[in-house]
């Protein structure tokens, strides 16, 4: 699937407002400015994503939030924590120090909130753009390999993957990490309507 | 509002039968629906909160963190979670042990009544909620199958909902209390990370205890001496370190192997007594205090090595005993070599000393030689020392001394001596006796395997001699004799020994000079005395000596209280014989007169002297007066046969003489001179009376004792002129 770059910049920006309301929220949940870098995107297959984020995370054991979608736009949405981003966070969070060798509960909880604040920030931003409500399962939290993460909605392997890229700065306690977003859809089709029929209106 | 608030009781009854919290909230935060479980929880009755806004009751709730996601829900937004981690607690309340409760909760977006919701679907929602416990099943596989079998209840499609800005979603809060979830994962959490702690802290511990142990370990390798601690109730060593192969050959190992056989196997067996003694003080030992020992070890080579050491108590038992000793034991062998040496040099420099004080002492040589040979077998523990003197050597064409023979010797008692053996033809060659001239000492530790010539092996084996040592006496450049030490059985001669008698008979050359200086001074003082003593015409004691003797006699006497006898005897009418035969004559018939005298006196102690110029005196000691008259007659008869022709004499023909003798016991109050006055008396009353006669000095009748303190009284005539047989009995 070939996006035109208007169509990208417009998914660009989706992702941007969806990620800045979440900044927003993280920014009063940890009475510390955070700051979440403008995302990196691209569409690619599932092949190539996974490609790509094996070499970018060195196969590590990673954590990530999930989310699964339903309606006239569906997929899932994953949010990955490479392991010292995690961690970082974490602690920030909880100001405790979560063990690096096992992912226990406190690093559970923390993570799955992070995460269901980042994605619903995207998808509020994304149903408000499609002016229709989508279906949401209860979020949920796995770890493992990329491998694993990319194969477990089930989904085909004709799917398009949004993969966008971003990174989190607490310039205050020196902290900062990756955060990549994974938006794995059978179709943008929905989507780039919807988006053409705003830019059109306006 | 009634209305909804009706049939939203009827919807959401189905909640007040479950055990968590749940809350319905409109756009407004105006709560529709409160639960029986949140009602218990928050003491706050449903008829207090319904209708109001949640943030009159819980203001914090109006914080944009909680504001602004409640609004993603009422905008229909996708579930959002408040995880126990980071808030604690949505809705404040306190469990029945007055501790806040720990909430997780869950909230999702309800369309509005209107949709006509069942429910069941609510049920669902709040079942799938509950679904997501953080109980720890959280794996890779469980969300997959949670996903799926809950993908049908909000899957409802009629849930679609035309335009965002119609408020028509509630939030629907699921409340669920993880306190004790919570409480027993921090339990679980804090357990861990205690065990976990204490598993690093033993990891450390165990790291630096090897580390420890490995560096004491090379601390007690590199040490220089053995250290070892030594069960004192098993009896025996439970460490040793691995010096324990430099200085004794044995592994550490096989050390701890001889187990109770330590001591046996190890120590020097006269060792053994001092070393048990050593053990017994450990008992009534101080901690700290260090006891010391010095004994043998065996090397495995089967040589003794010296160890002195250094042990103290290193563990008790409960009861106080003693139960490990804790030692070093440190190489003190070469030490006490250098010890030995010591001792053996300063025994030698006493040794050399002592002989050179005894040889100064006396100008004997004999003595000197003596002594020499005792100190020496004493010190070399030998059967038989010896001097050899060689017999000078006669003749200009003599090489060397030929012929020697033992003149000192000191032999043990079941040796056979040799003193007194003239040693023919001397048993050594020339090669021998030009070596000793230099000086070489020639040590022979087995005759049998020397090498000798037949008949000083003969000489050897006659003697049972086995080893010798020999050692010349040089005088200058001549050979004076040998030193020679025998021994009956083969021996080894120590350097030091050697050395020793080489010392020795340097000191005893020197001595055996003065010896023979003083002997010959000896000789050369008799001469002088005697050339001092004699009257030069007679031969016979002069004056001097007359007088040193008769004072010597005399103090002697007295001591003793024997009687001492002098006899006075005059050549009568000498002065006419010298005018008749000339000087010359009279020299003659002096000497002659002296002869007979000295003739008439045969014991040794007897003394002739001639007294003046023809007046003769004869020293009698231990004699009484009777034993002094039948000298005087001895000596009259004596020179009556003589038959010298006297012309001018006028008592007869021949030379005649006049006697007097005097005896008494000496008193040392008074001098000799009163017994030569008694003497002379007794002369002068024999010329008186005649001449050619014996007077006896008689003693005063009125002194009770005849000796020196008496008076002299009148002399007794005891012959009779021309008379030649008196009777000593006339008187």
């Amino acid at each position: 699937m070939k996006l035109t770059d208007r169509q990208l910049d417009a998914l660009q920006e989706l992702v941007n407002i969806g990620i800045g309301q979440a900044a927003g929220i993280l920014n009063d949940m940890i009475e510390s400015p955070i700051r979440l870098q403008i995302p990196y995107l691209q569409i690619l297959s599932p092949a190539d994503v996974q490609a790509q984020l094996e070499e970018h995370l060195n196969g590590e054991q990673i954590a990530a939030v999930q989310l699964k979608f339903t309606g006239s736009f569906g997929g899932i949405a994953q949010l990955v924590f490479p392991t010292n981003s995690a961690a970082s966070l974490v602690t920030m969070l909880t100001g405790e120090e979560a063990g690096t060798h096992d992912l226990d509960s406190v690093k559970i909880g923390t993570l799955s909130e992070v995460g269901n604040i980042v994605i619903n920030g995207v998808m509020g931003a994304i149903s408000n753009v499609l002016q229709q409500r989508l279906n949401y399962s209860i979020p949920n939290y796995m770890e493992g390999t990329i491998a694993t993460l990319l194969t477990s909605g089930g989904l085909a392997t004709d799917t398009v993957v949004l993969l966008a890229q971003t990174r989190f700065i607490i310039e205050k306690l020196h902290v900062e990490g990756d955060i990549i977003l994974i938006f794995n859809v059978n179709s943008f089709d929905t989507l780039l309507t919807a988006i053409n029929q705003l830019a059109g209106g306006l | 509002m009634i209305e909804e608030s009706k049939s939203i009781k009827e919807k959401f009854g189905v909640l007040d039968s479950v055990p968590v919290g749940a809350c319905l909230l409109r756009d407004d935060f105006v709560v529709l629906f409160w639960n029986t479980c949140l009602e218990e929880w928050t003491k706050i009755p449903r008829s207090q909160i319904l209708g109001t806004k949640i943030t009159t009751h819980f203001p914090h709730l109006s914080q944009l963190k909680y504001a602004t996601r409640f609004k993603q829900i009422f905008a229909g937004g996708p579930p959002t979670i408040f995880s126990s981690q980071i808030h604690k607690h949505l809705i404040p309340a306190t469990g029945q042990d007055g501790q806040q409760r720990i909430q997780q909760t869950t909230v999702n977006a309800v369309p509005a009544l209107e949709a006509g919701i069942e429910e069941q679907e609510i049920r669902d929602w709040v079942l799938h909620t509950l679904e997501l416990e953080p109980d720890g099943n959280f794996g890779a596989r469980a969300p997959t199958n949670a996903f799926l079998s809950r993908e049908s209840p909000p899957s409802a499609s009629s849930s679609i909902w035309p335009g965002v800005n119609s408020p028509s979603f509630y939030a629907l809060l699921v409340i669920q209390d993880v306190t004790d979830l919570t409480h027993r994962i921090q339990a679980y959490r804090t357990m861990r990370d205690q065990a976990l702690e204490e598993v690093q802290v033993r990891q450390r511990v165990e790291e630096e205890l090897r580390e420890s142990q490995h560096f004491i370990q090379q601390i007690a390798d590199a040490a220089p001496y053995l250290l070892y601690i030594y069960d004192f109730t098993e009896q025996r060593n439970v460490y040793v370190n691995g010096q324990a192969f430099k200085l004794l050959g044995y592994h550490p190992q096989e050390i701890l192997q001889m187990e109770t056989a330590l001591f046996s196997s190890l120590v020097y067996p006269e060792d053994l007594e001092k070393v048990s003694a050593h053990l017994q003080k450990f008992p009534q030992a101080q901690d700290g205090s260090i006891l010391e020992l010095e004994y043998r070890l065996k090397h495995r080579s089967g040589e003794w090595r010296w160890f002195r050491c250094r042990d103290q108590v290193f563990a008790r038992t409960a009861s106080g005993e003693p139960k490990q000793i804790f030692g070093t034991a440190q190489d003190i062998t070469e030490y006490k070599r250098a010890e030995e040496a010591l001792r053996q040099q300063n025994e030698r420099e006493l040794l050399m000393a002592t002989i050179t004080q005894h040889i100064r002492q006396s100008l004997d040589l004999g003595e000197v030689l003596r002594t020499t040979v005792n100190e020496v077998r004493q010190f070399l523990q030998a059967d038989r020392v010896m001097i050899v003197r060689f017999n000078p050597c006669s003749g200009s064409l003599c090489p060397g001394p030929a012929t020697g023979s033992v003149t000192v010797e000191s032999v043990a008692p079941n040796c056979k001596p040799m003193l007194g053996e003239t040693l023919e033809n001397f048993s050594f060659d020339e090669f021998y006796l030009e070596a000793y001239q230099h000086r070489a000492i020639r040590p022979v530790a087995d005759v049998s395997a020397a090498d000798l010539p037949p008949h000083q092996m003969d000489l050897l084996a006659q003697f049972d001699v086995r080893a010798y040592l020999v050692v010349p006496l040089v005088q200058g450049d001549e050979l004076w004799g040998l030193l020679m030490a025998h021994q009956s059985r083969p021996r080894q001669w120590m350097q030091l020994e050697v050395e020793l008698l080489s010392n020795l008979a340097a000191q005893l050359a020197i001595a055996i000079k003065q010896a023979e200086l003083y002997q010959q001074l000896q000789a050369a003082n008799l001469k002088l005395e005697r050339l001092a003593t004699l009257d030069a015409l007679t031969q016979l004691a002069n004056r001097r000596r007359f007088d040193q003797y008769l004072d010597i006699e005399w103090r002697r006497q007295a001591r003793e209280q024997t009687p001492l006898s002098l006899i006075l005897c005059d050549i009568d009418s000498f002065k006419s014989y010298n005018d008749t035969y000339g000087h010359p004559g009279g020299d003659e018939c002096l000497r002659q007169v002296a002869r007979a005298i000295g003739n008439a006196v045969d014991r040794p102690a007897d003394l002739v002297a001639r007294y003046g110029g023809e007046e003769f005196a004869v020293i009698l000691p231990n004699t009484e007066i009777q034993g002094a008259v039948r000298v005087a007659e001895h000596v009259q008869l004596k020179i009556a046969a003589l038959q010298l022709p006297h012309a001018g004499s006028q008592v007869s023909q021949y030379v005649t003489v006049s006697l007097g003798v005097a005896s008494m016991v000496p008193a040392f109050e008074s001098g000799a001179s009163i017994l030569i006055a008694a003497a002379d008396q007794a002369l002068y009353e024999a010329k008186r009376l005649g001449r050619d006669r014996i007077q006896v000095y008689q003693v005063d009748p009125a002194s009770a004792k005849t000796n020196g303190t008496a008076a002299p009284g009148r002399p007794v005539e005891f012959s009779r002129p021309n008379t030649n047989f008196p009777s000593p009995t006339s008187a």
